[in-house]
């Protein structure tokens, strides 16, 4: 069974709305550090509205498979339809990549002298910092709000034990797996290998949500077999979206035009860089190259309208879908892909400063690889996600982050670029 | 990264900006029926929409407004649109007769010259505008004959424009007064048309309801397209079935 992890929102069921306002995960796959942070708008917290945003990271073998979507913000029950479709997404992406189940299955075991993790769970820190005073002067106007509102559903006696300031009002639940390194495709025929636990690499999500845990995993090996189609790859999975989005509203007894929601999705092949991309709807996909450009990977299909937005619930959607390959020149790969909602793109591609871009995006790919490890990287990036100010701007924020960490030493051009 | 550590400032990481802006347009009839306590109340009800719009802080950033006063002529008082914070409510005249079809007219004007559409390296784009139309009687032709003839093509041509052009995300009319007739406003609309009467409390409640509605299309979970969906309904302002 070939190996993977997935991380990011859950998709919500009628079992209670598990939604956290903010979400940061981590996971890597070869020299690649994959990110993702959610932030609920501003303008949602003031409301007490939850996040509407999603986003999904899942990863097998050399794939990685990025799923983020928009809930539409006038249908109160639309982050039920944007975690099931970056949930739905990302899954059938790489469901054609990947063996079938009942076809070389395996059943080892490891074998390694340490029957525990290879990192104590209590040495795994994660902190967002939202909320320090001292640090951020727009997440204290945040902690204001939510303070205010939270004092005022408590009777006068209870107010008093409330934290004057701190993000104590908010729970923190995670789950933190680890998963073998499937790096690499053997011989079917071939006795399997033995786990390798220096190439265990941890993979931490952090929300509301409790996890279960991860069951004892196996390395099998797979014969090299033909990629499919992949322009077909994202266009099923984009369809079959779509229709699993009707049974799911059709399951919690809604309307389908109740989980309006948008759908980008990206599937990147960490050895050979191959990128398949899929649209429908507002938000953007970038990837930064070595020579310090800022590409836009797609652009989505004009509706006549650029004041709406379609989106994947609707009856023919998929004459809104956008569908791109690309395959980078060897000479000048992306250094960085970057995955995002409406409600930063909004902020990023309308300036028309045409180096304010290229800054941005070499910003954040240095943060990410310069943070002392990836939970930093992604608390820090969720930090600024829910924390930077710009007049207007007011709605959920999502970024999904790939960064390539190894061999990057001679990229001078993008890694060196100041602001 | 900081100097002092290896922990990575992202303070510095700036986005470019860019805001969109949600465009209010109010066209407001002018003429003479509407001499004395009636334009007095509107002009009234301007300023207190500007506090009560201007107080939210989310609509304050967002709201620009622009203003067409409407008799035997039409203006777009306010010139263009003007920030909700620093709006001006101006001083009219109540004379002439009801030439709707010129204020739609200069609202067409508008949308091309004033209304922003997204230009990804240029600038944002604005929200569709929102449109209310205030009238105390019938629209009329320059002579004073009341028609349908003139405004109904010129309202059409709003609404049914070419792709890549502005159009109004919705046209509410509101009807003053003993004069007004519940099929001409249901026509100038979109969606909902309103009545009330004539008297300053009247008045104070149509721009209340403009205030809220207004701040409310610019929250998440809004209906724009119906600002008054989910407004509790008001003696003093009713809605035509």
């Amino acid at each position: 069974m070939l190996n993977g992890f997935v991380i990011g929102d859950r998709s919500l069921s009628a079992a209670g709305d598990t939604h956290p306002v903010w979400l940061a995960a981590h996971g890597q796959s070869g020299a690649y550090l994959a990110v993702g942070a959610s932030a609920a708008g501003q303008q949602h917290l003031h409301n007490s509205l939850p996040r509407d945003d999603a986003f999904v990271i899942r990863q097998v073998g050399p794939w990685l498979a990025i799923g983020v979507s928009d809930g539409v913000g006038s249908r109160p029950l639309s982050r039920y339809g944007a975690t099931y479709v970056a949930e739905s997404l990302t899954a059938l992406l790489l469901r054609p990549l990947v063996p079938q189940l009942r076809s070389n299955v395996t059943a080892t075991r490891a074998t390694s002298a340490s029957a525990v993790p290879p990192v104590a769970a209590e040495a795994v820190e994660f902190k967002p910092l939202i909320g320090r005073k001292d640090r951020e002067r727009n997440g204290a106007v945040i902690m204001d709000a939510l303070r205010t509102r939270f004092l005022r559903r408590k009777p006068a006696e209870a107010q008093k034990s409330v934290p004057e300031m701190s993000s104590d009002l908010f729970q923190q639940a995670a789950s933190i797996g680890w998963w073998p390194y499937s790096g690499t495709i053997m011989n079917p025929q071939l006795p399997t290998t033995t786990v390798d636990h220096l190439s265990i690499q941890p993979a931490i999500m952090s929300s509301s949500t409790i996890a279960e845990p991860s069951p004892a995993s196996s390395l099998t090996s797979i014969q090299p077999s033909t990629t499919p189609n992949l322009s077909d790859v994202v266009q099923q999975a984009f369809e079959k979206t779509h229709r699993g989005l009707r049974g799911h509203a059709d399951h919690l007894g809604v309307e389908l035009a109740d989980l309006s929601c948008t759908g980008l999705a990206l599937l990147f092949n960490v050895e050979t860089g191959l990128i398949a991309i899929g649209q429908i709807g507002d938000g953007a996909m970038l990837g930064l190259t070595t020579s310090g450009n800022v590409k836009e990977l797609i652009t989505p299909v004009d509706t006549g309208d650029p004041q709406s937005v379609y989106t994947i619930n609707r009856p023919n959607f998929d004459k809104y879908l956008a569908v791109q390959i690309e395959e980078r020149p060897i000479a000048d790969p992306f250094l960085a892909l970057f995955v995002m909602t409406d409600g930063l793109s909004g902020d990023l591609l309308y300036s028309p400063e045409p180096e304010v871009l290229t800054n941005w995006a070499v910003a954040v790919d240095r943060n990410l690889r310069g943070s002392p490890t990836p939970a930093q990287a992604a608390a820090g990036m969720l930090n600024w996600l829910a924390a930077y100010q710009v007049k207007g701007s007011w709605d959920d924020r999502t970024l999904v982050v790939i960064t390539r960490k190894d061999g990057r030493d001679g990229d001078h051009n993008a890694a060196s670029r100041e602001p | 990264m900081n100097a002092s550590s290896n922990v990575p400032d992202w303070a510095n990481v700036q986005p470019a900006g860019g805001q969109r802006r949600l465009p209010v347009y109010l066209l407001l009839d002018a003429s003479g029926s509407m001499e004395g306590a009636p334009i007095e109340s509107v002009r009234q009800g301007l300023e207190q929409f500007q506090k009560e719009v201007a107080a939210d802080q989310f609509a304050r950033d967002s709201v620009f407004v622009g203003i067409i006063v409407y008799n035997s002529d039409a203006r777009l008082v306010t010139g263009g649109l003007a920030p909700i914070a620093t709006f001006q409510p101006p001083n009219l005249v109540a004379t002439g007769v009801t030439r709707l079809d010129l204020a739609f007219q200069r609202l067409l004007e508008s949308f091309d010259r004033d209304v922003l559409m997204p230009v990804k390296g240029g600038n944002r784009g604005d929200w569709k505008p929102m449109v209310f139309v205030l009238t105390d009687g019938k629209p009329t032709d320059e002579s004073g004959n009341i028609t349908n003839r003139l405004w109904q093509s010129t309202r059409d041509a709003l609404t049914s424009r070419a792709k890549g052009q502005v159009k109004p995300g919705t046209i509410v009319a509101v009807g003053c007064g003993p004069d007004v007739d519940d099929a001409t406003l249901k026509a100038i609309s979109t969606g909902y048309a309103f009545k009330m009467g004539t008297s300053e409390a009247a008045f104070a409640s149509l721009f209340q309801y403009l205030s809220i509605s207004i701040t409310a299309s610019v929250q998440p979970g809004s209906t724009p397209d119906d600002p008054f969906a989910q407004m509790p309904p008001s003696a003093d302002l009713v809605r035509i079935p």
